[in-house]
């Protein structure tokens, strides 16, 4: 008899089997994210916006960087709200979160997930949980090395300075916020979108326009977007233009909650659809 | 009450006090519509242990029913459990069952180890444990010096053999095969049958479907005739046999749909055993009589060969014993 028969003898629940079973799915799809052609496309992607600082930090322009002319913390946000926040995390999202159940009706490998021991609503839980730990993972590596990058004109003391003794550091960590936040709350949508829609394009563009012109929509409308809250929790205020409605952003514990929640209510939906799901690949 | 009621409380009872839905795969009236095209209809079987076979032509409803054991499906209608468990919770089901697909698809870029050690790690067994089962799993399907090449590489045998492999890795009580011995040379055949002896030998419960009769019925305990949807015969082969040869004489009534109904059955006519033909209403297909359904049937294999027809589907239009049983005897005889 093997271990985890004895467990299902025994009629009790066992949570040591059960965070084995979760930790292999985690693990497996964490490889899966990790070391395949996925995870080379997602890096490209990441080192997008440290390309980017590199090169207004690093190329003169009338003898001054772009850093230096318009202030590192100005230009730093600026790539980060319409660089990162406004395409890279979102598509990177898309593209590895559609992937996660899509990529596998399409490869027709999915079933092998529902013939295991394990609770549906645990698979879904379990390969978003690995999605975000590898999205975050290397989207966080992105913001550290971008944002070292506009030290660059102050050097290496002057970064040291900036983290431990000015604002740098509560500046970083609110970066790295809102990324993770983002892929908690991308994630789960896309994990959803890629469960009932064979292809992404029409659900992703709306919610795409939805999201980058949330700055006209009135204030209740506001509420009902993700960056919305990713950009409440920005630390440095930047104008929408002339045509925002502008709103006081929500406080940082409404957004976290508030992004958190709205990833809970997704991905019970998205278990709800997988418990009801029949395989059948041939409508792909 | 009608009498018919009361029985059936009487037999429900009955099971309950021998314990048989807990040590059996158990339907009770259960259908699967795919929309409105029939997969299976009013299935009521009690499967017991030993190797038992699902024996019916392509179409017949084999995978919708092996799906449905699996969870992979859900009834339209009725009730199915396995070992008194209800298909509906994974977590206790899959501890006892092992199931290989038709789905000739696999996660992508994995070795064969990495295939059937992967999947056993989400059961829940220690790195150790899973490491012994995976070598014993490809051992028995002689896939042991393959182990660490990608799967993308095997052969059509080869994959069939790691599914097999993946399937029966955890020591399931249940294995449920479809179509196991599909692309598998005569040597591996031969001996993938002795596994499923050594497996129903260990007292579990092995299920395998099949379109030919020939390839199953010596190695069944028992075989299940299925077409177009319906159970048609439940037994031992040799009893089904005996039942058939008494009408082997009576004509059989085939059907045919391909693209050129009309000119088949001109065709048709210049054999001097078929009776009769009827052309279907929406001329994509055609009815016919024959006394000798194998030549008829070879007929169709040589034309589609040539060309002349391209034929969706062919099938005993009948779905009693006799018609299906025979027309899986004349598949026997056709190398497919
Ligand atoms: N996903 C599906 N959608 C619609 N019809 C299906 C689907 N799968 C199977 N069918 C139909 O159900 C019937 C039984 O098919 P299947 O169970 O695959 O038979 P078998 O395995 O015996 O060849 C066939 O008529 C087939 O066309
Ligand atoms: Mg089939």
């Amino acid at each position: 008899m093997t271990v985890a028969r004895d467990a299902v003898a025994r009629g009790g629940r066992d949570w040591a089997l059960l965070a084995r079973q979760v930790g292999g799915l985690v693990r497996l799809e964490l490889r899966r994210l990790l070391l395949t052609r996925r995870a080379v496309i997602l890096g490209l992607a990441s080192a997008v916006p440290v390309a980017i600082v590199l090169l207004v930090g690093s190329i003169p322009i009338d003898g001054q960087t772009v850093l230096e002319r318009f202030g590192n913390r100005t230009v730093y946000e600026t790539i980060f709200e319409t660089v990162f926040l406004g395409a890279i995390l979102f598509f990177g999202c898309l593209y590895v979160f559609f992937n996660l159940f899509r990529g596998e009706i399409l490869e027709r490998s999915l079933h092998y997930l529902l013939l295991v021991p394990l609770r549906r609503e645990l698979v879904v839980a379990a390969k978003y949980l690995a999605a975000v730990a590898a999205v975050a993972l290397l989207f966080a590596a992105s913001t550290v090395f971008s944002y070292m990058l506009i030290y660059l004109p102050v050097g290496f003391s002057g970064a040291i300075e900036d983290l431990t003794a000015g604002p740098g550091g509560r500046h970083l960590v609110a970066y790295l916020g809102v990324t993770l936040l983002a892929c908690i709350g991308y994630g789960a949508l896309f994990t959803l979108v890629g469960m009932v829609f064979r292809n992404p394009i029409i659900p992703a563009g709306a919610l795409y326009v939805w999201e980058m012109l949330h700055f006209l929509l009135p204030p209740a409308l506001k509420k009902l977007s993700v960056i919305h809250y990713l950009k409440g929790m920005l630390p440095v205020p930047l104008s929408d233009g002339p045509f925002a409605v502008v709103v006081e952003p929500p406080p940082v514990a409404v957004s976290v909650l508030g992004l958190l929640g709205l990833a809970a209510v997704v991905l019970t939906v998205t278990a709800l659809i997988i418990r009801r799901m029949e395989i059948r690949y041939t409508e792909d | 009450m009608s009498g018919a009621a009361t029985a059936r409380g009487a037999l429900d009872a009955d099971r309950h006090a021998v314990g048989r839905d807990d040590s059996n795969i158990v339907l009770r009236d259960v259908s699967k519509f795919y929309g409105d095209v029939l997969g299976v209809n009013r299935v009521d079987l009690v499967i017991e242990p030993g190797i038992t076979s699902l024996v019916g032509p392509n179409g017949s409803g084999k995978s919708t029913l092996m799906n449905l054991l699996a969870g992979l499906l859900r009834p339209t209608r009725g009730e199915i459990s396995i070992l008194g468990l209800p298909v509906t919770r994974p977590q206790d089901l899959f501890h006892r069952f092992g199931y290989c697909t038709q789905y000739d698809s696999f996660p992508r870029g994995a070795t064969g180890w990495q295939f059937v050690f992967s999947y056993l790690l989400l059961h829940g067994l220690d790195r150790g444990e899973a490491e012994r089962l995976t070598a014993r799993a490809l051992e028995r399907v002689g896939l042991a010096r393959s182990a660490h090449r990608r799967i993308a590489g095997y052969s059509k045998g080869m994959r069939q053999r790691i599914k097999l492999a993946q399937a029966i890795a955890h020591r399931p009580q249940i294995m449920v095969l479809d179509e196991p011995l599909n692309g598998l040379d005569p040597m591996v055949r031969a001996e993938t049958i002795e596994l499923f002896r050594q497996l129903a030998g260990e007292g579990q419960h092995v299920l395998i479907s099949s379109h030919i009769l020939h390839e199953v019925d010596l190695l069944s305990d028992r075989v299940i005739l299925i077409s177009n949807g319906y159970i048609v015969a439940e037994g031992e082969v040799p009893g089904m046999r005996a039942e058939v040869e008494e009408v082997r004489e009576q004509p059989l009534q085939v059907f045919v749909r391909c693209d050129r109904p009309q000119w088949l059955a001109g065709r048709a006519f210049e054999l001097d055993h078929v009776t009769e033909v009827q052309l279907h209403d929406d001329g994509g297909g055609l009815h016919l009589r024959t006394r000798d359904a194998d030549r008829f049937l070879r007929l169709v294999a040589e034309l589609v060969a040539e060309g002349g027809v391209e034929v969706e589907a062919v099938g005993p239009a009948d779905s009693d014993l006799q018609a299906v049983y025979r027309y899986l005897v004349h598949e026997e005889e056709e190398p497919s």
